[in-house]
């Protein structure tokens, strides 16, 4: 058995330990309350709490139990693998920027602090490691070329419905490799995720005008390079 | 169409799209194992430096003792015999 106990993070101070013992039990009673009200009403219980496994994994990871991690990535991991293929459509880097994830996540994971699904913390673990992916790589954006020819030819056809899905994502991820990085981030979050402002915001670090201004700027470059070429592109 | 539309509708298409499946947890704790040897590697001189320190550290403060202790016998044997130098 493979164990990673004498890993730092496990050098944990009892305190931490406790406090997420604590929250396991507010979390197994609350659960408790909120299953009864919504047996009452008849209603689900909200999806947005801290899950009593991902707690209970959480503590035993910190002690160095990689079984309990494995649980939390084999839980994750397709999620987070989701984000990042709209960073990285190359099947190697992407399989490694989901790995990068999780490293940074286990040598961070005394920070989580519960308040928000862990599957929100890692989707802004995924949004910085795929942020400094590009702007590693940002000097190689002109390998990903963006055909207008191709855009034409699918602006002709009648039912843009039946493009194949992987072909609009691949022409969609090629357009917006044309802009710098931060750009890149915060139009791949709010179209290509769906992501609200406030989602946008969080994944980022950002404030919420400071989403906004960015997204106005990077719509307005998207614009600049249609016009370029005698285009016009309507956001 | 207009180019709006076909951009709202190449996301839509887009975000229909299925990422290929991933299994990294066999890697992932593999790396987190191998930073942990790695780690203990780093470690290793640094303990060494630090209990040569310990050992040198020791060794000055009881020589420094030692040091007063004879200074302060030189001292009164000095002032025993000052008359003789008187």
């Amino acid at each position: 058995m493979m164990t990673i106990c004498q890993n730092p993070v496990a050098l944990i101070d009892r305190g931490y330990i406790w406090q997420l013992r604590m929250q396991v039990m507010l979390s197994q009673l609350s659960g408790k309350l909120v299953n009864f009200f919504a047996a009452a009403k008849g209603a689900e219980s909200s999806s947005s709490t801290v899950s009593i496994d991902d707690l209970r994994d959480i503590e035993l990871s910190l002690k160095g139990d990689s079984h309990a991690y494995r649980r939390i990535i084999e839980r994750y991991q397709q999620h987070v693998g989701g984000i990042l293929w709209k960073f990285s459509r190359n099947a190697g880097t992407h399989e490694e920027l989901v790995q990068d994830v999780f490293v940074e996540a286990y040598l961070s994971l005394r920070t989580y602090k519960a308040k928000a699904p862990l599957s929100h913390w890692f989707a802004r673990i995924a949004a910085r490691v795929g942020y400094h992916y590009w702007k590693h790589n940002e000097h190689k954006r002109e390998t990903e070329h963006f055909s207008f020819e191709e855009w034409d030819r699918l602006a002709e056809k009648e039912k843009v419905e039946e493009v194949d899905p992987s072909e609009a994502a691949q022409l969609l991820h090629k357009l917006l490799a044309q802009l710098p990085a931060r750009d890149r981030l915060v139009l791949t979050l709010r179209y290509m995720e769906g992501c609200s402002v406030e989602e946008t915001a969080e994944r980022t670090g950002w404030s919420r005008s400071m989403v906004k201004v960015q997204s106005w700027r990077a719509k307005g470059k998207l614009k600049k390079l249609f016009l370029r070429e005698g285009r016009e592109l309507k956001l | 169409m207009n180019k709006e539309s076909l951009l709202d509708k190449l996301i839509l298409q887009a975000q229909k799209e299925a990422h290929p499946k991933v299994d990294v947890a066999d890697d992932v704790l593999d790396i987190l194992a191998l930073s942990r040897q790695a780690q203990l590697v780093s470690y290793r001189p640094l303990v060494w430096i630090a209990s040569v320190s310990s050992i040198a550290a020791a060794c000055i403060i009881l020589l420094t003792l030692s040091l007063n202790g004879a200074t302060d016998a030189m001292v009164e044997f000095q002032q025993a015999i000052s008359w003789v130098t008187q």
